[in-house]
């Protein structure tokens, strides 16, 4: 219970820094936004009394620890404050992106995940034979290819020529299969390793050796004792990697035309959108501190020597 | 982009000592220097449009092509390579030495101000380093100046971090307790000592590091936000070079290319390194 | 015997019913396409627009105007009939049964309140028609305009896409929580707006339509991020239609026999560098002029611009009857002009005067206009100008030229020469009124005093001899450097190789369908 608050607290605290250091991003801004906006929205120059109007009712003539208490007040409801390029609330414009971006996600993660357990696992086991080697050197190509790189390519000749998948995505789970495979292998290149690393430790150790010369057979052994253990001893690993795989989906989304919150956030980053730019790296750094968090706290209820009892 | 995952690894490279750290520099001074040399080699304008001669396949006058203004696309990869690699380079650099620096103080420091600091790294931390970077180029605006300042913020705590615990194993250590006792100031152990040797331990992994940055600066790149036309930039080429894929794939394979052969050696020595390291 | 023509018979039998079937099943659809037809633009469209400021719904049919511009003038379109009573008065008479989409009638008394709420809610509709006192219903179909001043942007503003006419009894009850218009039908198009979400706008086909039952049963119209994009989802059938494709497009689709790329016959504006000609370099005319002598307006045509957009030699296109030719391609002129101003050159870098570089530093807002001042900047290296481009996008606030505030010392725009509107004299003025905060303009008092001349009168002979000594005036004093003429541009799929370009802005009327 103690440990909870403690977590609560926390995070509480993690996200108040967040958000004050992420208005902060505001003060980077050379030129006066409200003039900015008048433009965009009115596709003309705006007069002097425009900009001024358009300055009071942004609060922009507010000192900025009022306008920063205002920004964080309407956050913790959801309003982010007006957009700078597109009439309208920052919040209306992402919430609906969310839920696809997060299946995207959500796709590419598991897949990543997936793939670098086989193939990490499959690489310990068969290691240095043939198997080892092709898929290590597999893994190191294609890590420098960068993903939007195979994305661009993906979509002319698979999505256009082959009439597999769609250009104009919809967010759906099942139009995420193609570009969440492209994020997924990608990803797994670089954990491919790790996870090699952590199963030939795993391998070698005491518990499998014996099961072997206890006469258990591969399979079990793996499903039994192998497997767990790496789990185990790679989650931390997939926590933090989640801050990466929010990066990578949202330039995937932009090749893929995907309707997600990181498309939406490169967009804005052309326009010079900052309050659509700060509720995506504040809602960002929230999901990366939940996402490691939670890994924590799935590896720490799998841990079998605190299921145990023992230390 | 790959990059958080790709550095998870290096939590392994703490075991990693002095194993072999000469490697990766040398493999960051090669590239720097063919890729500081080519431009002159290899010749041509970058910038040169020759609007009649455009879309055209590798023929002797242009090796690899020209792009949809003519321009001769093997120049612009070479010159926008260079860039790449320089923008990289002053990434590293600067998270480097601004995370080796924050890492002793939040050592050295005592109590509250080195528990400080230490918050502090562990809040930038917990950024994820893409978007932050997008936002930041957002607010200052598109640039490969802007683009560095926004890598070097979201890339320092991961410097600090492991110059931290090794600033800490050295603050213990026999040789700094030994100068202590014997009068020296603290912070010329810190500047003598300590932040030479974690300089060389870091080294190695930031020479590692020089690799996926530069596809990272291409990622940012590829929305725009890099290097702004003329200037050729290797993530924005192949962003003009997607409606020409059938037609002039060269605009396309070129820069990824180039890519590919830029970071290559360091996935490759990095996946040696590992590989030497982890199989204990 | 008996079964090999019993069998002749039922697969005969088959055939009839299967082709009847066939032709009933084309006939209904003839009469509406079930399923919707599909856009893609560029254009973001994504929240539900306040109905006072949008722009966009004309051209997916929801919204229409009064009057309808053409290249000869407005023509009648929600109007039946105009007319000018005396030089402050206008009436305006509707057509007969008009209904908004939601059933509600359109008469006087409704216009009379559009009238009122748009001079309220949206200061572009207001200056369109600079300023008008009162609207007053005569009888059922007929409304009475007062002005304040003559007006010579009367009656083209009528055709302005700032003023198109919906139901503001129903925009007003939802008190500016325009998300709730979805589906309430306020316009009077073919097809009106469901549902705004995601990147996505849904259309249904109006049942109260005018004119005839609208081919299609609805619209979608999906925003998408680049040309590419668009291309891509057309190339593998996911799209039927582009709006508003950019001149790259048409060499991407070379390569795909299926996808067409369509220009309108009419351009209504112009790509032009507006010369800032109060900061250095452009004080001097001779640099304006070396300026416009460096750029290959051919050039870029054929090449970059594929040929879609021709080539100016002044405001209009040739073959304009008002059009005062006088741009021309001279580096070597343009170079000697730069040596007489002092501008001098050692070697292949830049030209200096007084320790001074030439630089220009342009700037653009969208990728046709950056296409162009990228060709345009290896043209000005060439006779010494240090010339770059800067990054996009400028909805960063355009500096006006007057006051030279802002880096740029040139800007890239999309002027307007026949005007949205079809009125070109008022278009054209706009790049010389010194009262219009809304457009560029330079200040020059004697150009400014031509156009204020042919504004008040009413002779068009007199007004169109003043209009073309402006131009020519224009021309040598290189303000503005045109460069291409700019169709409105749109790509479509094989079965709409028959869709009608509008170059007064795009348009799904109800008959737009695949032949």
């Amino acid at each position: 219970m103690r440990a909870a608050l403690r977590w609560v607290a926390a995070f509480a605290a993690l996200v108040l820094a967040s958000a004050v250091a992420v208005f902060c991003l505001q003060l980077l801004v050379p030129g006066d936004p409200a003039a900015t906006i008048l433009s965009t929205q009115l596709g003309r120059q705006p007069s002097q009394a425009e900009i001024v109007a358009e300055r009071a009712q942004l609060g922009l003539n507010q000192p900025f620890p009022t306008r920063l208490w205002h920004w964080i007040e309407g956050a913790t409801h959801g309003d982010f404050g007006r957009s700078w390029a597109t009439p309208g609330n920052v919040g209306s414009l992402i919430w609906p992106r969310i839920e696809a971006t997060v299946r995207l996600g959500l796709v590419a993660l598991t897949l990543a995940v997936v793939l670098a357990l086989a193939g990490g696992i499959v690489a310990a086991l068969f290691r240095d034979r043939t198997a080892d080697r092709l898929l290590r050197v597999v893994v190191t190509v294609l890590a420098c290819i960068p993903a939007f790189v195979l994305g661009v390519l993906v979509i002319q000749f698979v999505v256009v020529d082959a009439h597999i998948g769609q250009v104009l995505t919809d967010g759906s789970w099942r139009a995420a299969l193609l570009p969440g495979a492209l994020l997924g292998v990608t990803i797994a290149c670089y954990w491919v390793r790790v996870v090699r690393a952590i199963a030939l430790d795993v391998l070698n150790s005491d518990v499998v050796r014996t099961a072997r010369a206890r006469g258990a057979s591969w399979p079990t052994v793996i499903r039994a004792h192998v497997l767990p253990r790496v789990v185990l001893e790679f989650l931390p690993y997939v926590g933090l990697g989640i801050g990466s795989i929010i990066g990578a989906t949202a330039v995937m989304e932009v090749v893929f035309s995907w309707p997600g919150i990181g498309a939406y956030a490169a967009q804005a980053a052309v326009r010079r959108d900052m309050p659509v730019l700060q509720a995506v790296v504040l809602l960002s750094i929230i999901t990366f501190r939940l996402g490691t968090d939670a890994m924590r706290g799935v590896g720490w209820i799998l841990d079998p020597r605190r299921r145990s009892g023992t230390a | 982009m790959n990059a958080f995952a790709f550095d998870r690894d290096r939590l392994g490279l703490r075991r990693l000592g002095l194993r072999r750290p000469v490697s990766p520099a040398l493999i960051v001074l090669a590239v720097l220097v063919i890729v500081t040399l080519a431009p002159a080699v290899v010749g041509g304008d970058p910038l040169n449009q020759e609007l009649t001669n455009a879309l055209q396949g590798p023929s002797p006058h242009h090796l690899l092509g020209t792009d949809e203004y003519g321009r001769d696309v093997l120049a612009r990869v070479v010159h926008g390579t260079r860039t790449s690699v320089y923008a990289s380079l002053a990434v590293v650099g600067i998270a480097l030495l601004g995370g080796i620096v924050i890492g002793s103080l939040a050592a050295a420091v005592p109590s509250h101000g080195g528990r400080t600091i230490s918050l502090l790294t562990d809040f930038f931390l917990g950024i994820p380093g893409v978007i932050v970077a997008i936002a930041i180029v957002g607010a200052l605006g598109p640039g490969t100046r802007n683009l560095i300042v926004a890598f070097a913020i979201t890339g320092w705590a991961w410097y600090a971090r492991l110059a931290e615990e090794h600033a800490r194993q050295l603050l213990s250590g026999r040789v700094v307790t030994v100068a202590r006792v014997s009068g020296v100031p603290a912070w010329r152990c810190v500047s003598g000592h300590v932040i030479p040797h974690v300089f060389r331990r870091l080294l190695v992994v930031a020479c590692l590091d020089v690799g996926w940055v530069v596809l990272a600066i291409a990622g940012l790149g590829y929305l725009g936000l890099g290097a702004q036309p003329p200037a050729p930039e290797l993530g924005q080429m192949i962003s003009d070079g997607q409606g020409y894929v059938l037609q002039a794939p060269w605009m396309i394979l070129a820069p990824a290319g180039a890519l590919m052969l830029v970071v290559l050696p360091f996935v490759a020595a990095g996946e040696r390194v590992h590989g030497r390291v982890l199989r204990v | 015997m008996l079964r090999r023509s019993s069998a002749l018979l039922a697969f005969a039998i088959v055939a009839v019913c299967l082709c009847a079937g066939g032709q009933a099943a084309r006939s209904a659809r003839a009469a509406q396409n079930s399923s919707p037809l599909r856009i893609v633009t560029t254009f973001a469209n994504s929240t539900f627009p306040n109905p006072a400021t949008d722009y966009i719904e004309p051209q997916f049919g929801d919204s229409e105007y009064l009057l309808k511009p053409t290249a000869k003038g407005p023509v009648p379109w929600l109007a039946k009939s105009y007319k000018q009573v005396n030089n402050l008065t206008w009436s305006v008479t509707l057509r007969p049964g008009l209904k908004f989409q939601n059933g509600n009638t359109l008469d006087a008394a409704a216009l009379v309140k559009w009238f009122s709420y748009q001079m309220a809610h949206n200061p572009l509709a207001k200056a369109t028609m600079d300023d008008p006192t009162g609207f007053k219903a005569l009888n059922d179909d007929t409304v009475e305009i007062k002005l304040a001043k003559p007006y010579p942007g009367m009656p083209y503003a009528l055709a302005s896409y700032s003023l198109d006419v919906y139901d503001a009894a129903t925009v007003e009850s939802v008190h500016a929580k325009y998300e709730q218009l979805a589906g309430k039908g306020v316009f009077t198009g073919p097809y009106m707006l469901m549902s705004a979400a995601n990147g996505t706008d849904t259309y249904m086909a109006n049942p109260y339509y005018y004119l005839g039952k609208p081919k299609y049963s609805g619209l979608t119209v999906r925003v998408i991020s680049s040309d590419t994009a668009g291309q891509q989802a057309l190339a593998s059938g996911e799209a039927d239609m582009q709006f508003y494709a950019g001149t790259a497009e048409k060499r991407t689709i070379a390569s795909n026999p299926n996808l067409i790329y369509k220009t309108s016959p009419t351009a209504v504006t112009y790509s032009a560098f507006c010369l800032n000609p109060s900061k250095t370099p452009f004080t001097d005319v001779r640099v304006r002029e070396a300026f416009g002598l460096a750029i290959d307006n051919g050039t870029i045509s054929r090449t970059i611009m594929d040929g879609i957009r021709p080539a100016l030699k002044g405001v209009f296109q040739d073959g304009f009857p008002l059009n005062v030719p006088w741009k021309t391609y001279n580096p070597a002129k343009a170079e000697a002009l730069l040596d007489a101003a002092g501008w001098t050159q050692n070697g292949s870098g830049p030209r200096t005067k007084d320790g001074k570089t030439l630089s220009v530093e342009i700037t653009t807002y969208d990728s046709d206009l950056e296409s162009i001042a990228t060709a345009a900047v290896d043209m000005l290296r060439k006779v010494g100008f240090d010339a770059k481009v800067l990054p996009e996008p400028n909805w960063s606030p355009i500096p006006p030229l007057i006051t030279g505030k802002g880096p740029a010392n040139v800007t890239m725009q999309n002027l307007q020469n026949i005007g949205y509107e079809g009125d070109y004299y008022l278009a054209l003025s706009k790049n010389y009124n010194p009262h219009d905060q809304y457009n560029l303009s330079v200040r020059d008092p004697q150009i400014w005093g031509l156009f204020e001349k042919l504004l008040a009168t009413p002779n068009k002979a007199k007004a169109n001899s003043l209009l073309k000594q402006a131009l020519k005036l224009d021309g040598q004093r290189v303000y503005y450097v045109p460069v291409v003429a700019n169709p409105t541009t749109a790509v479509v799929s094989k079965p709409f190789a028959n869709y009608v370009v509008n170059g007064f802005g795009l348009g799904i009327d109800y008959k737009t369908g695949a032949r």
